[in-house]
């Protein structure tokens, strides 16, 4: 007995005093027998609350002080399972059903809708029962609509709407018709298009103020937690099962069992990332658009299906994407379960808090309204990344605030991705508050901590307490660093579209293009240096440049091939067996900052047009007054067979430099004289740098009379036979390329086969530069540090057996 | 069949109010009941019912009731099975599959009370079938109050009643002869309701726009089908083994009477009790509930089947069939596989089978041979 009241006082004081003194919460009442399940909540421009329940009425009523007097009034009836609503005017709304988008009107204003138009219909509907679909505007008279996917927990009819696919059907939670698992936009004139898919069960869609579409995702298979997206256009959001009406995704087969690194690669990650003690699967976000309700105008709300709080989110835009922080912002035993929409007030000092727990928990549903009082509580009011830390205020002056750094906890963690439900935290860290500043009378505080890294969530727990001597509502905040904040730069890298592809340019000087459309692989050229010359040689994109020798085709500005790969010959152009690289998909551009990024998909294809495997490549560009860097990182997926690179010196990832960099002279074929010398790591010099082993290589000189240089990296992470340093295709007459898999007896690495479902990374590193001694260029120290840096973030753990790739690498 | 409840606190003021203001029908039973056709909104009933004054509209997956999936159901796609899939291993499990079910998915059910019933599908554009007695059983979808589950593999919702009309082959609706089927799939663009709260639906194939509404036919399970074309186009109505009567035929306006073609009871998990003896009066009571009276006379009025006056006992002639006399054998077998034998005069085929417990076929001959 005196246990349990141990037990129950600290809950009943956290819900109680900490919450019950700044907002009131009371519950909205209904008719008897009226199943108050919420699929929907918004208010009209008179103060009418609409309340659209699952089984199928829309009801209306005019809240007002005194909730007990409360009437409602049926606007409508007729809907299935309605979990998107949209108020267009008093009596005009506008419904996303199962199986369509419905403009609701009363067209005789006498109270009731008697109009159903049909605005869409042209998405699927497969009669399993999970296809639900959430709607927010889209800003000019159409609609984001979310559309669900099924479960496994129930069938699909013999009779579908819309096509039906046969692999959309597998898996866990499926997409067995159009366009389960995507947001699509309608437009205003009838139209629907797709607009990003990746998502399993994203229970509600808004739209902030910039235009922006934030949803949640249910908890469940590809999943670590509950994930918060910003919506990205035409980006995947980590779950496969949609993929398949993709066509971007076409040649690699079955997305569900796509290699999980692919999958990772292509997973454009959620803002936040929400473990189990903030949130079990989030409802519709709510952007605060009133300062009546706290102090907290411009952030979100988002509502807990499974748990008794409503969680408040603090995103911000970081490196062109979106990450932030997520609060406890209210937890109360009397809230009810399976909260899953919020609108607020037209005055803005209350909530109406919309709950359905029908078909996954036990009915505790209807609608609560929480009211602000006033009382400014004490909680995180800002949480936003530095360069070394967080930035964090709190909404109340804190005592002793001399004292901070010793009373801050950090932790951070990942979430490992793949087709579980949930996952783990793993690799946890904690980390060390190195110093704490002040930054105005009250805060905010800059928090400096060690090993900040990106591709974690961090927690930040707090034990202070107010001038007041009030202790924190929810002293911890959650922050998904996706990425770190870039510096600002001078020498800006920026990126702009072209015909071909895209430019690269650093400090608004023209750096590099990268070229898709002209060529079979795609390929980098030109590449300006930093005084402005040509680094390649022109030829064969440019056939009229003077002083070139057209010897080797195929050695095309930067590029990446090997021979005889899995039968296709990816280096020549122009054998009976030559393969191509096709782009996919452009994955994402990051600029703005002192780096700009390209990552993209592309499909190795044989000379009948066939996909053998696929790679996803992320290139960085930098630069400052005297280099020009080219970072790499690609992955090789073995997506529809095994790959198997055999052992051949023709490749993999080469460089054909301007002329004048050459080591020796060919005036038969035009190259009269050369201005090159070459060094690698170790020591070697000249031509006989040709297949050796070393850390980088090294050609410098002056080309067109001005002193430049081309250093190529190969991170010591990339495969070797028994760990050694890479081994160079390094010629004298201006090929340098870097060959994981040249032949043993030329003292190469030999073949490599990666086994279907698997995939293979390499990093290299190319160096442009205008130093005019090679000792200037410090090679040797660019190299240490590449090889300190990590690789791009990912979240497959390095053990994970069971995994799908392990289960088709066994050959079934 | 609705048991009146008592309600526990009255918080239905608000409700009440509201029906009263806005007119919608105020049944006395209001305060003590809780399905749709009383309270105007739905509620926990697993079995909601409408009424003619007050329809109820439900949008919810509907059972197929093994409709033609190519003639009548062609412009849906077919579901296939699914390799089971197992979230544990993240494997497929070789050799398990899990099948698809029947089910409509993007339907409507309208029902009008006792007296009607019917599914219109927004895919086909079509009224798909018709019936009597009851309406949806919603518990394996929507679940009981308390638990709020839905029945795993099994939640369409149930049909009860007695159905009497069944789409059959291409759509009816004919455009200068030529069913509307070969325009190419049909667009639903909607419905409005009319003076009596019942639905008007629209939908279009290729620039033809229609609406049509059914309504209640002027016998017992009977239908009146009111086609519109905007375009004014020469309407007509062809269905295979139904009975149609032209009520009206303007250009663009087209009423038609449509007949059972389809006599089958549905029930849910209600038992029904079994009889234990045929009596006259339960025979009169099938054959004004179950749409007998729809094409049969008892006072030798003509209609679309035979009169029942004076049939007991006389000589039939049919149509290729040796002529005998319509005794009791011969009227059990008329009402269980009515196109074994088509009397002279009449269209063969045009009944559709009984399917009755072996007493109600007694019941309703013996109601027969009773009749002067």
């Amino acid at each position: 007995m005196k246990t349990n009241w141990l037990l129950a006082l600290p809950a009943l004081f956290y819900s109680l005093i900490l919450y019950g003194e700044h907002y009131r919460l009371e519950n909205l009442p209904f008719p008897n027998d009226l199943p108050p399940e919420i699929g929907d909540l918004a208010f009209d421009k008179d103060g009418n609350l609409y309340a659209c329940l699952r089984r199928g009425d829309v009801l209306v009523s005019k809240p007002q002080e005194d909730l007990s007097k409360l009437e409602w009034k049926v606007f409508a009836t007729g809907l299935h399972n309605g979990m998107g609503m949209e108020i267009l005017a008093p009596g005009k709304i506008v419904v996303s059903q199962m199986a369509e988008l419905t403009l609701i009107e009363d067209t005789d204003g006498n109270g009731v809708a008697d109009l159903y138009r049909n605005l869409c219909s042209d998405f699927g509907i497969s009669g399993n029962y999970h296809e639900t679909n959430a709607i927010c505007p889209d800003g000019a008279g159409g609609f984001f609509i979310a559309l669900g996917t099924a479960s496994h927990n129930g069938p699909t009819f013999y009779t579908s709407r819309g096509q039906y696919s046969k692999d959309g059907r597998r898996g866990r939670n499926f997409s067995a018709v159009k366009q389960k698992g995507y947001v699509v936009h309608y437009k205003k004139d009838g139209s629907l298009t797709p607009y990003a898919n990746g998502f399993r069960m994203h229970n509600g869609i808004a739209r902030d103020g910039s235009g922006n579409l934030w949803c949640g995702d249910n908890q469940g298979d590809w999943r670590g937690g509950s994930p918060i997206y910003r919506v990205k256009k035409d980006g995947f959001h980590g779950h496969p099962s949609s993929l398949v009406w993709d066509e971007r995704y076409e040649p690699f087969g079955m997305p569900l069992f796509y290699p999980r690194k692919l999958l990772d690669e292509l997973y454009d990650k959620p803002a936040m990332e929400l473990p189990r003690n903030m949130m079990h699967s989030p409802g519709e976000p709510m952007v605060i658009g009133s300062n009546e309700f706290g102090p907290f105008q411009g952030q979100m709300l988002v509502p807990d299906e499974n748990g008794r709080r409503i969680v408040r989110l603090m995103p911000e835009e970081v490196d062109s994407a979106w990450q932030g922080a997520a609060a406890l912002f209210y937890e109360n035993a009397k809230l009810r379960a399976g909260g899953v929409r919020i609108a607020m007030s037209p005055s803005g000092e209350s909530i109406y808090y919309g709950s359905t727990t029908r078909g996954w928990q036990r009915p505790d549903e209807g609608i609560q309204r929480l009211t602000y009082n006033g009382n400014v509580p004490f909680h995180i009011s800002q949480c936003s990344l530095t360069t070394d830390g967080f930035l964090v205020g709190f909404t109340q002056p804190v005592a002793n605030p001399e004292k901070l750094l010793e009373n801050i906890k950090a932790r951070s963690f990942r979430f490992e991705y793949g087709y579980r439900y949930g996952s783990a935290q793993h690799d946890k860290q904690t980390h060390k508050i190195l110093a704490v500043e002040k930054l105005g009378d009250n805060g905010p505080y800059q928090i400096k901590l060690d090993k900040l890294a990106p591709g974690r969530i961090f927690e930040l727990s707090f034990t202070v307490k107010s001038i007041d001597g009030h202790l924190m509502d929810a002293p911890f905040v959650q922050y998904t660093l996706n990425r770190l904040k870039r510096p600002d730069s001078k020498h800006t890298a920026t990126i702009t579209p072209s015909q071909k592809g895209l430019d690269v340019s650093i400090g608004g000087k023209f750096f590099a293009s990268y070229d898709v459309a002209s060529v079979t692989k795609p390929t980098i050229w030109p590449i300006v240096g930093p005084s402005g010359q040509s680094m390649l040689r022109d030829y064969p994109m440019k056939k009229d440049t003077p002083g070139e020798a057209h010897d080797h085709i195929h050695h095309q500005g930067v590029f990446i091939g090997h021979e005889g790969t899995n039968g296709a010959n990816f280096w020549h152009i122009d054998k009976k067996n030559s393969g191509t690289v096709q782009q996919c998909r452009l994955i994402e551009t990051r600029q703005g900052k002192d780096r700009a990024l390209i990552k993209t998909l592309n499909a190795w294809n044989n000379k009948d047009g066939k996909t053998l495997f696929a790679d996803t490549r992320t290139l960085q560009f930098w630069g400052d007054q005297s280099s020009r860097t080219i970072d790499l990182e690609i992955h090789f997926h073995a997506t529809n067979e095994p790959i198997t690179f055999p052992a051949f010196k023709d490749g993999f990832v080469g460089i054909r430099t301007h002329p004048d960099l050459r080591l020796t002279a060919n005036p038969k074929h035009g190259v009269k004289e050369v201005f090159g010398q070459a060094v690698n790591s170790e020591g070697i010099v000249g031509k006989k740098i040709w297949g050796k082993r070393a850390d980088w290589v090294h050609y410098f000189g002056k080309i067109d009379g001005k002193p430049s240089g081309i250093a190529f990296l190969s991170h010591p992470s990339n495969s070797s036979k028994n760990n050694q340093k890479a081994w160079w295709h390094a010629r004298d007459y201006g090929l340098i390329s870097a060959n994981p898999f040249a032949p043993d007896r030329m003292g190469g690495d030999g073949p490599k086969t990666i086994a279907k479902g698997n995939s293979i990374g390499f990093r290299y590193q190319v160096i442009f530069h205008s130093f005019k001694t090679p000792q200037e260029a410090e090679i040797e120290e660019r190299f240490s540090q590449y090889a300190q840096e990590a690789a791009h973030p990912t979240s497959i753990m390095p053990k994970h057996p069971g995994y799908p790739e392990d289960y088709l690498a066994s050959g079934k | 069949m609705n048991q009146p409840k008592t309600i526990r606190q009255s918080s239905f003021a608000g409700v009440r109010n509201f029906f009263i203001c806005i007119a919608v029908s105020i049944s006395p039973t209001l305060l003590q009941a809780e399905n749709y056709q009383d309270t105007g909104f739905l509620t926990f009933e697993q079995k909601p019912m409408g009424s003619l004054e007050k329809p109820l509209i439900l949008r919810t997956f509907c059972p197929d009731l093994e409709l033609d999936p190519k003639l009548v159901l062609g412009n849906h796609s077919q579901g296939s099975s699914a390799p089971k899939y197992s979230p544990r291993s993240g494997k497929e499990i070789s050799g398990k599959e899990v099948k698809p079910i029947a089910g409509l998915p993007a339907a409507i059910a309208v029902n009008l009370g006792k007296k009607l019933s019917y599914v219109w599908d927004t895919t086909e554009c079509r009224l798909l079938y018709a019936w009597t007695d009851g309406f949806l059983d919603m518990k394996n979808y929507w679940g009981d109050k308390e638990g709020g589950r839905r029945k795993g593999f099994n939640y369409v919702p149930r049909l009860f009643g007695f159905v009497f009309y069944k789409a059959v082959g291409v759509h009816p609706l004919q455009v200068n002869g030529k069913s509307i089927s070969s325009f190419g799939s049909p667009k639903y663009l909607g419905y409005k309701l009319d003076q009596s709260q019942q639905p008007v639906f629209s939908f279009s194939t290729g620039d033809h726009i229609f609406e049509i509404s059914p309504r209640i036919g002027p016998g017992k399970q009977t239908l009146e089908l009111t086609y519109s074309s905007k375009n004014n186009e020469a309407l007509s109505f062809a269905s295979p083994k139904t009975q149609v009567r032209v009520k009206t035929n303007a250009p663009g306006e087209l009423v038609v009477i449509v007949r059972p073609n389809e006599g089958k009871r549905y029930k849910t998990d209600q038992k029904v009790v079994a009889l234990t003896e045929a009596t006259v009066a339960k025979g009169e009571e099938l054959y004004q509930s179950m749409g007998c009276i729809a094409c049969h006379s008892t006072d030798g009025g003509l209609n679309h089947g035979p009169t029942f006056k004076g049939l007991h006992g006389n000589l039939r002639e049919f149509i290729s069939a040796k002529s005998q006399k319509a005794d009791s054998e011969y009227l059990y077998e008329s009402i269980k596989n009515p196109s074994a034998k088509t009397v002279k005069g009449y269209l063969a085929g045009m009944m559709p089978p009984y399917q009755l417990q072996p007493l109600e076929y007694e019941s309703l001959v013996l109601f027969i041979q009773n009749l002067p």
